[in-house]
């Protein structure tokens, strides 16, 4: 019983020993690590409202369908209002996939990011390539027609072997627009190209 | 100094982990999707054994034996969060390209196995220098591993177009299959020059799961 | 997501072995004939069963209320290697047939990546208890199936004298993976 006792102890002091070592080391890399995730976010943030210079969360809670929406910013250059940055989850192929859209003043997508996916490399996961998602840049008519390429149809070219894909981001693409029209930008007549 | 080489040699070469002891797999199929992400993998699994190595190097007396395996792991744990968090901080795009296998790493075989066979057997130095030659070991074969999928299945390397624009990418090669396809036919050849040179297979035949029952060629007691 | 999905995707579409590389360890090493692939592979539900199950309830009612989840590499195969121990203690003393066909696989399953992988894929994606359970049946199942299907294969390969010489063993076997992986490719969409 002494013998267990003792190999008891020791695992256990190993154990202690680590789980302190670790606490430290994550106070250290607590902050670091928070730069480097809102570093990222500001990136992204600026890729989808390139005329942003300035970030603020808001919340839309009691707005209906605000809760589809993991995140809602708006964006100002000085003190104007530039846009709406959201984040949306949409049905990919191999999984969901996490939406970064950008809507600007006028109404239009002003920018599209990939945050995270399940997609398959060289097929689904081109999906992320600026090549595809500059496409949504400008468009403001719902919903969105995808289109197999290469096809003069004005509408969304979907990625070769990924149509599921492209539809799916149209989706969260249309789904934002949608939302932010409703809701944030009233303008009344607005027509949609 | 001998002791340096004989071991850099030793892992590189006569005991690769991934070429010729076949431990290791999950990360080395998961992960060579491009020459990156094999490179990266390789890096964080040579810290981690360099850590681990060094620390059961330094408290191999001190262990009792019934409990050494569960100790190792609790060490490795350790490093491999350290690791997690340093990628988190300063690494955040290979954080992301290599996923869930980073945890994986405190189970990946070769750094168990080294602690086993060779760590808890020999002082620090030694430890040291056997952790960095398994690692490079693991890395170089990743890397390799990770070019030859990434050529292949994408005609870059390390991101950068290497082949010309006609060349259609054969997808096949960073898909699943690419994986196993690419790792059984360097093997094979690997053999193929064994055979050639008239030395009998150098291939230790897969260890089964048990990354203690992992034959090591050399012990320096 | 919904259970169906989530059980299909793990069985089938992202196979835990020939799609997303878990458990290829005891995949390539065990699989040589098919009773002790089926033994592995019974030994691996088991596994895997409570281990997520205690792993999910780890990490819900101790880690992120005590907001220490970055502790949860550290504080997964503990469980996962405690939980190996007694259970092999517990089959061993109370129900020997079951020792004697699963036994020997219990002390090599703690450092199979496949358990540990699928309870860290379970706390990455949220799931729910429920969740969690389905996906790790689907995913076991999965894993029991690739394994009984590479066993197959490799008794028939291994009586083939026509294998050339550099390829017996592992490389054929990583061929014939590769083969078998492209066949499960076939599964995509299917959720």
């Amino acid at each position: 019983m002494n013998r267990s006792f003792r190999l008891g102890a020791v695992l256990l002091a190993i154990t202690g020993l680590t789980g302190l070592v670790l606490g430290i080391a994550y106070k250290i890399t607590e902050e670091p690590i928070a730069r480097s995730q809102a570093r990222q976010k500001m990136e992204a943030m600026k890729r989808v409202l390139p005329l942003g210079d300035d970030f603020r969360k808001i919340t839309a809670s009691g707005v209906p369908g605000g809760e589809d929406f993991s995140e809602i910013v708006e964006g100002y250059r000085g003190d104007s209002l530039v846009g709406y940055a959201l984040t949306v989850r949409t049905g990919g192929y191999g999984g969901v996939i996490t939406l970064m859209v950008g809507v600007g003043a006028d109404g239009a997508v002003s920018g599209v990011q990939i945050l995270g996916h399940q997609e398959t490399p060289g097929l689904g996961a081109r999906a992320t390539e600026p090549a595809f998602l500059d496409q949504f840049r400008g468009r403001g008519g719902i919903p969105f027609k995808v289109v197999k390429p290469p096809s003069r149809e004005d509408g969304i070219q979907a990625i070769t072997g990924a149509t599921i894909t492209t539809r799916g981001v149209a989706e969260g693409v249309e789904k934002v627009l949608d939302f932010v029209r409703k809701n944030f930008l009233r303008r009344e007549g607005e027509s949609q190209e | 100094m001998n002791l340096f080489w004989e071991r850099l040699q030793n892992g590189i070469f006569k005991e690769n982990p991934t070429f010729v002891l076949a431990i290791g797999m999950c990360p080395t199929l998961a992960v060579t999707s491009s020459a990156t992400n094999g490179v990266g993998m390789g890096l964080a699994a040579t810290a981690v054994l360099l850590g681990s190595n060094a620390v059961i190097g330094a408290l191999r007396k001190v262990i009792p034996d019934e409990i050494r395996i569960p100790s190792f792991i609790v060490i490795i744990a350790g490093f491999v969060t350290l690791i997690q968090f340093f990628m988190q901080a300063w690494a955040p795009g290979l954080d992301t390209s290599l996923g869930i296998f980073i945890p994986l790493i405190v189970v990946n075989c070769i750094i168990l196995g080294r602690a086993e066979a060779y760590a808890s057997k020999n002082p620090v130095l030694p430890s040291l220098w056997d952790a960095l030659g398994m690692g490079l070991g693991f890395t170089l074969a990743l890397t390799l591993l990770g070019s030859i999928r990434e050529i292949l299945g994408a005609g870059s390397l390390f991101g950068f177009a290497v082949l010309p624009s006609f060349y259609e990418p054969a997808l096949i090669m960073v898909l699943a299959p690419g994986a196993f396809l690419a790792l059984g036919i360097v093997m094979g050849l690997i053999n193929y020059r064994a055979l050639r040179k008239k030395r009998k297979t150098l291939r230790i035949p897969s260890c089964g799961s048990d990354c203690s029952s992992c034959p090591s060629k050399k012990d320096h007691s | 997501m919904t259970l169906v999905a989530i059980f299909v995707g793990a069985l089938l579409t992202n196979n835990i072995v020939l799609s997303k590389f878990l458990g290829i360890c005891p995949f390539l090493g065990v699989s040589s004939k098919i009773k002790t692939a089926l033994g592995m592979g019974f030994a691996v539900i088991f596994v895997m069963l409570l281990a997520s199950l205690m792993t999910w309830l780890l990490y819900n009612l101790v880690l992120l209320p005590l907001g220490i989840t970055y502790l949860y590499t550290l504080a997964f195969i503990l469980v996962i290697a405690a939980l190996v121990q007694f259970v092999e203690i517990v089959v061993r003393k109370y129900y020997p047939e079951l020792y004697k066909a699963l036994g020997i696989f219990l002390p090599l399953i703690t450092t199979n990546c496949a358990v540990l992988g699928v309870a860290v894929i379970n706390m990455n994606q949220g799931y729910s208890l429920v969740q969690s359970m389905v996906h790790t049946l689907g995913a076991s199942l999965g894993f029991l199936l690739a394994i009984l299907l590479m066993a197959g294969l490799r008794e028939r390969i291994s009586e083939n004298p026509d294998v050339p010489k550099a390829l017996q063993g592992l490389p054929i076997s990583l061929i014939t993976a590769a083969l078998m992986s492209i066949a499960f490719l076939g599964f995509s969409g299917l959720v």
